[in-house]
């Protein structure tokens, strides 16, 4: 691999350090820069990338299950924040990698970079037995967001299960996107990365480049921010496709972290101290709800199911048709399209780009329509997939599930440990820990 | 108890003015997070306000979006004199300066604000976060009638479904907004006026499309052609217009419409007629920044600035100038495109007349020297000028139109040039067969019938070539050759029994087509600039006066008519059905008897 690598990155070195075209004499004696060439990312940073991204889960899981510590948790956040977010500019992250992986699987012309597979799945795999540690201490993006929370406000549940239906939406977008080659939109959409590279730590124009001085992704990541204040992490429990991904695998892990080290003595002071409401009550001293109308609303719902997935597919396939004209190809069919048809006069850049390659019309109408094809397709299956999202969702919230004690859910808690110091059992155990007298 | 066991001992004391100390402590480190929260947000607040007002109010301009160094531009384009580009151009560098200065400085404004955001930010966060530390308390254990009820699961499914019923409405906004209207569909919602389909062979054969008719060689589809006429007595001239501008090129005709050219040194123009009447419908400039920008060419008063034909498909028509200046134009005037090819390096002016195969224009640019040739045969894309492909060409300068030959099995442009005669496919301008059979200055084009074609120019030879060959043919693949009477203007005509040439000075020689066998030779004394036309078994040729023989070459010259345009002309003759278009040296001429009626399209 890193052979391959070397011999992709030669042809390019020697070509970048040459001038295409012969250079114009000044008569006022100016002098032309000379060519600055950056240096190519060596390899070596790609390793280092997955090798700091395998320590700090491992680190993450131990501090968040065995150590308990909150505080050392906060240290690995701010330290894979200051690596990953601001050193490495949020690039390359585990939740863009969803798409190199999609793209990967569906064009074989796509070479996948190594770091974005193993971006893509270690966090996956961790997550499968240590539950979501990668969100507690490893993800830029959930660093940023947990620092700022302040003074967090309890979001009332409900709207949290309703909210939470937008993270599996922007997944299936994002995935059908990245499938039809049309856009990586979790990475044109990352509110955090113009922040991010806002410290010219190893791109000092990294910012100016990606969003040519753009104020606008600047605008939308310091609105998270500010939302952040009062509302822990809005992106992460709302929004991120990756984390939607997590949920659905966390919910299955090996082990998890608990809020009480031992057995839960149902004092309710751990209660209200999750900011993600992630802690669920014990149900056992709530009366249990009618047991008829619960199966008679199952029933209802698993009834709705195939029609909810019949009607996303219909309605998706038509969401293909103006998806489609994300893809660059499209636009340029239809530019160019419009131009034919005298519809438009002149030409622009996009249409210009065709002309230069000198192929026919007809083969960028087909294309176009090929791309159209595999939108109508994609479009119907986004469809089913969120139509499946709304049934499950709908139908997890109608089983009646019995519980004994306090409990972080699986799928939410991410494991930030902000709940441990709430437990008198574990304050017990902290104390013994350090040799105190643990009755007063 | 006792009123002593009251009283706080010195240890108690000593705890509480512990507390108190610590309690102060407490308070006071609030109040700095506090006040540091405050400070750093009122800060963020002020500085993000700034670079948000300066972002929208912002009074720089980029480069691209300055309307006044565009202006400026432009009007470099238009002066031609000296000093006043100088001016112009000092204003645009003073200008481009300042735009830059601004974009950068408009750019280390935003950074340093950028910057200033994130280091109150951190300071705010951390200012608050200590604020909030310090105020934590742990909860204290809830009495069983304080504990809040579980989540209600109901309100939760309602938010579910009310998500779900929102994420529809997006759809349908987004089908709204952004769906509809696919190709070919108006933005407006109606119709596009979709361009057509390029003709078929048999459409293209009813008109008049390019120089020398829809095979180049000068036939008639029809038979019904006057064979008399006066211009000055408007005998059988069904109408005559003034044509505005001068130009040696001959009319091209699509259904009711006839297109001419016009040039002069300083102006260029294309125009269109009503066939009906002859009426002027839309007379066009054609003007490019590079013609703005250069001296005219050198030419040959003979050649004119606008010599070369246009040509047209009943969609779009097109012409060329020697100022290389090509333009296209829909049938209704529109412009479609126009652009430069850039100086032509050939003597006299650029002559060759403009082809149009299927969606492209073939344009034959042949310039350069035998030791220099820099001669290429370019197609451009119809719709946009944009060029379609581009083949070079080992020739020096030419004259002559090529001509699109539909042999048995496969179609051919033949080019003629100093030295070498090509065929290319027209498709994609790949080499099929070439021949060196040339020498000089070529200007007569070459002709075409059932599976010959052929060339000849003074100085070479009369050369009979066998079109469907592959590679260099010189030596393997022709039928016969010929060098008596070799032309230098006008170009040969033939009907597959005879090939006739003509010289400028008015010899004519007619040879067998099968063999090369001089069949006659016959003298006129008049000059001849213009190809003649076939009709039936009728040959058609018009001297420089205006004059047109009308004769057959069975057994002899043999004069049938004899018809005077009575104007100066160099044109070649249009034949449509029942009528004859000839463009004078001021005038555009319709020939025809009154009963006729125009068919085609508008
Ligand atoms: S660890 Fe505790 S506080 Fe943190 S998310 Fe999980 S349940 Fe909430």
């Amino acid at each position: 691999m890193p052979i391959l690598v070397a011999l992709f990155l030669m042809p390019a070195a020697s070509a970048l350090g040459a001038e295409r075209f012969a250079l114009p004499k000044f008569k006022s004696g100016y002098e032309l820069p000379p060519l600055e060439v950056p240096p190519a990312a060596s390899d070596a940073l790609e390793y280092l990338d997955v090798a700091a991204l395998a320590a700090a889960l491992a680190l993450a899981s131990y501090l968040a299950l065995r150590a308990r510590s909150r505080r050392a948790l906060w240290v690995l956040m701010a330290a894979s924040l200051v690596y990953f977010g601001f050193y490495r500019g949020g690039c390359i992250c585990s939740i863009g990698a969803i798409q190199n992986v999609v793209l990967a699987l569906l064009d074989n012309g796509y070479a996948i970079p190594f770091t974005a597979v193993a971006f893509f799945v270690i966090p996956l795999a961790v997550t499968l037995l240590f539950g979501r540690t990668f969100c507690a201490a490893v993800c830029p993006l959930g660093a940023l967001q947990d620092i700022v929370a302040v003074r967090p406000v309890r979001v009332p549940a409900w709207l949290d299960h309703g909210l939470g239906l937008l993270a599996y939406v922007y997944l299936g977008a994002a995935v059908l996107f990245a499938a039809t080659g049309a856009a990586f939109l979790i990475c044109e959409y990352d509110p955090f990365v113009a922040i991010f590279r806002l410290v010219p730590f190893t791109r000092p124009n990294a910012m100016m480049e990606a969003f040519g001085g753009s104020m606008g992704m600047l605008i939308l990541g310091a609105g998270f921010v500010l939302v952040g204040l009062f509302i822990a992490r809005p992106y992460c429990r709302w929004l991120c496709p990756y984390g939607a991904m997590l949920r659905l695998l966390s919910r299955a892990s090996k082990w998890h972290v608990t809020i009480t080290p031992d057995e839960c003595v149902h004092c309710t002071l751990c209660e209200d101290s999750c900011p993600l409401g992630a802690i669920q009550k014990p149900t056992t001293d709530l009366p249990r709800p009618d047991r008829l109308i619960d199966r008679r609303r199952l029933a209802l719902l698993l009834i709705l199911v195939p029609l909810l997935l019949a009607g996303g597919g219909c309605f998706g396939r038509y969401l293909g048709e103006p998806f489609s004209r994300v893809h660059f190809t499209v636009q340029q069919a239809e530019r160019v399209r419009l131009e034919e048809t005298g519809q438009i006069t002149g030409t622009d850049d996009i249409s210009d780009a065709f002309y230069k390659t000198q192929r026919p019309r007809e083969e960028l109408y087909a294309e176009a329509g090929a791309i159209r094809g595999r939108f109508d397709i994609g479009g119907t299956l986004l469809g089913v997939w969120v139509g499946l999202v709304v049934a499950v969702k709908l139908i997890h919230l109608s089983v009646y599930r019995t519980r004994t004690d306090y409990e972080p859910d699986r799928a939410t808690c991410l494991s930030c440990g902000r709940c441990f110091k709430y437990c008198p059992v574990e304050r017990k155990r902290l104390k013994t820990l350090k040799g105190e007298p643990t009755t007063p | 108890m006792t009123a002593d066991a009251n009283k706080p001992t010195d240890a108690d004391k000593t705890n509480d003015a512990q507390q108190a100390r610590q309690d102060e402590l407490a308070r006071v480190r609030y109040q700095a997070a506090v006040g540091t929260a405050i400070v750093a947000g009122t800060f963020c607040l002020l500085v993000g306000i700034t670079l948000a007002v300066a972002h929208f109010q912002r009074t720089t301009v980029g480069l691209d979006e300055s309307e006044e160094l565009n202006n400026l531009r432009n009007a470099l384009l238009k002066v031609s004199d000296p000093e006043d580009r100088k001016v112009i151009r000092e204003d645009i560098r003073r200008r481009d300066l300042e735009l830059r200065q601004g974009f950068f400085g408009r750019r280390a404004f935003t950074k340093t604000g950028g910057y200033l955001l994130l280091a109150g930010l951190v300071v705010f966060i951390a200012g608050a976060g200590l604020a909030a530390a310090c105020r934590k308390r742990l909860p204290t254990p809830l009495r069983a009638d304080q504990r809040k009820p579980a989540i209600g699961a109901q309100a939760a499914r309602w938010a579910v479904t009310v998500i779900a019923v929102t994420l529809v409405a997006g759809g349908v906004f987004v089908v709204a907004y952004y769906g509809g209207a696919p190709d070919g569909e108006a933005p407006d919602g109606g119709q596009a006026v979709a361009v057509k389909a390029p003709p078929g062979r048999e459409e293209i054969r009813k008109h008049w499309p390019r120089f020398r008719g829809p095979d180049g060689s000068g036939h008639s589809a029809y038979t019904n052609i006057p064979t008399t006429w006066n211009g000055k007595t408007g005998e059988n001239i069904l109408w005559k217009t003034p044509v505005p501008l001068p130009g040696e090129n001959s009319p091209v005709v699509w259904g009711k419409r006839v297109f001419l050219s016009g040039a002069t040194e300083q102006k260029r123009e294309v125009y269109c007629f009503s066939a009906a009447d002859g009426k002027l419908l839309w007379q066009k400039p054609v003007s490019t920044p590079a013609s703005r920008m250069t001296d005219p060419p050198e030419i040959l008063a003979d050649t004119g600035f606008a010599c070369p034909t246009c040509a047209t498909d009943g969609r779009f028509v097109c012409a060329i100038f020697a100022n290389a200046d090509i333009a296209c134009f829909d049938v209704d005037g529109r412009e479609r495109w126009v652009r430069n090819l850039g100086a032509f390096k050939n003597s006299y002016g650029y002559a060759s007349s403009l082809n149009i195969y299927r969606s492209t224009l073939l344009v034959l640019v042949d310039q350069g020297t035998p030791s220099k040739p820099l001669s290429y045969l370019l197609a451009l894309d119809l719709m946009t000028g944009k060029t379609a492909w581009r083949t070079e060409r080992p020739v020096s300068s030419s004259w002559a139109t090529p001509i699109l030959a539909h042999t048995a099995k496969r179609e051919e442009f033949i080019t003629v040039g100093c030295p070498w005669v090509i065929a290319y496919n027209p498709a994609d301008g790949k080499e099929l067969w070439r021949a060196k059979v040339l020498d000089g200055d070529v200007a007569p084009s070459p002709v075409y019938h059932s599976g010959t074609a052929f060339t000849v120019n003074t100085g070479a030879q009369l050369t009979a070539i066998p079109t469907g060959g592959s590679g260099d043919i010189t030596k393997t693949g022709i039928t016969w050759t010929a060098e008596d009477g070799l032309p230098d203007i006008v170009s040969p005509v033939t009907d597959g029994k005879v090939v006739l040439l003509v010289t400028t000075d008015g010899l004519l020689t007619c040879y067998a087509a099968a063999d090369g066998k001089l069949l006659w030779e016959h003298e006129i004394d008049a000059i001849f600039m213009s190809s003649p036309g076939l009709v039936g078994d009728k040959f058609y040729l018009m001297d420089e006066k205006g004059v047109m023989r009308i004769f057959i070459t069975a057994g002899g010259y043999k004069e049938v008519a004899k018809a005077e345009l009575g104007e100066k002309s160099h044109s070649s003759p249009a034949f449509l059905d029942g009528r004859l278009y000839l463009h004078g040296k001021k005038h555009l001429f319709c020939i025809g008897k009154k009963r006729t009626s125009l068919t085609g399209p508008d």
